[in-house]
């Protein structure tokens, strides 16, 4: 008799928590790495970079976001060799716009940056252009190097997150930069920012792509 | 939908392959040639044509000829750019079997080098530009003048030639 009365209020007491709104939205400080940067850097000789990323969720949707990380690339052309290093934070935020199903945390979304590059260029050699052929070209080897140099930019991304074991997540992105301002060396050019990638010689977009891992610290459930 | 999305994205990320400036195309103004333009020493304010000009220069030990046989009043021709001087020959009434008269002139000038863009690189241009004429018993050419002393675009003349 006694146990079975027992029995009863345990019953009662778990329909009062079933009976409140279920927590399952996961707040708190996801962090990462870059996974093409290292896997880049191994493939192709002429760059080396990682990057370290972290967001913070703010609300249902809203996650505030935030990207550093340094580059070494070099470029090889056709008439001119030089080297760009230097490293780069970007800041901003996400926009989750799926819905998921109850319990899940993946994400399609989308989001802005603010981009900031500090870097040094180096020229390595280069040719004077002549369309005559008449006399044999003229190669300068006389390294310059330009320090201090700074570039600022915007960047929307899009891109999709899977939660792929718990807390742990996959993301890849697609970046389309566009440069405010930039110091540019005198008598040359950036041809490589940190951060902002390949720069283009007429117009000032950029493109940007990113394929991380990352987890998530949970701090509280709403 | 994500496995759509990722699919796309990866796509995208590929096509990264050639721009518009990887090549120099031939409009982008790049090191400027000598404009060179001949006139007539008595009456100076005409231009006056060159019979069969062949316009001839050394390189390693071998001739080339910039102009041949062309009766013509005006001549585009290079400047070294590894070097702050660059010798011609200007041979006047020259035919196969009759060779014309040879004066010999000097270009000094000052070399500047000048960034373009990725594809091109750099270009030269030339300052402090002077020409100097070669005395013989039998010159030809009666004056050189200066006429440009920066040599940084093909639009005007730089060298004008009495004769």
């Amino acid at each position: 008799m006694l146990s079975a009365s027992f029995s009863v209020m345990a019953q009662e007491e778990n329909l009062k928590e079933t009976d409140t709104i279920v927590k399952n939205n996961k707040y708190g400080l996801r962090l990462g790495i870059d996974l093409a940067k290292p896997i880049i850097s191994l493939v192709d000789d002429n760059f080396t970079g990682f990057e370290v990323l972290g967001d913070f969720r703010i609300s249902k949707r809203i996650y505030i976001a935030a990207e550093i990380g340094a580059d070494k690339d070099d470029q090889i052309e056709a008439n001119l060799v030089s080297s760009t290093k230097g490293s780069y934070a970007k800041i901003g935020a996400d926009i989750n716009v799926y819905n998921n199903w109850l319990g899940m945390n993946n994400a399609i979304y989308t989001g802005l940056r603010y981009g900031f590059s500090t870097f040094t260029q180096e020229l390595y050699s280069y040719s004077i252009y002549t369309g005559d052929p008449t006399f044999p070209g003229t190669i300068i080897e006389d390294p310059i190097e330009y320090t201090g140099l700074t570039a600022h930019w915007g960047e929307f991304i899009f891109g999709v997150k899977a939660e792929v074991l718990t807390n742990l997540f996959l993301s890849i992105n697609l970046q389309l930069k566009q440069k405010f301002s930039e110091d540019i060396p005198e008598n040359f050019d950036n041809l490589f920012i940190p951060g902002f990638n390949r720069t283009n010689d007429f117009s000032d977009f950029g493109v940007g792509f990113g394929y991380s891992v990352s987890y998530l610290i949970p701090i509280y459930k709403k | 939908m994500i496995k759509k999305i990722i699919f796309l994205l990866i796509i995208i990320g590929t096509i990264n392959g050639c721009s518009r400036d990887d090549i120099c195309t031939e409009e982008t103004p790049t090191t400027p040639l000598l404009i060179i333009t001949f006139k007539n020493f008595n009456n100076q304010l005409f231009s006056k044509s060159v019979d069969n000009l062949t316009v001839t220069t050394v390189v390693d030990n071998e001739n080339i000829d910039v102009v041949k046989y062309s009766t013509t009043d005006s001549i585009a021709i290079p400047l070294r750019t590894g070097f702050d001087f660059t010798d011609y020959l200007f041979i006047e009434d020259d035919q196969e079997d009759v060779p014309g008269n040879t004066d010999k002139v000097t270009f000094n000038y000052i070399r500047e080098n000048i960034y373009i863009n990725r594809a091109c690189a750099f270009k030269a241009i030339f300052k402090e530009l002077s020409a100097e004429g070669e005395t013989d018993t039998d010159n030809w050419i009666q004056e050189l003048r200066v006429n440009k002393f920066t040599v940084e675009n093909e639009n005007e003349t730089h060298i004008i030639i009495f004769h």
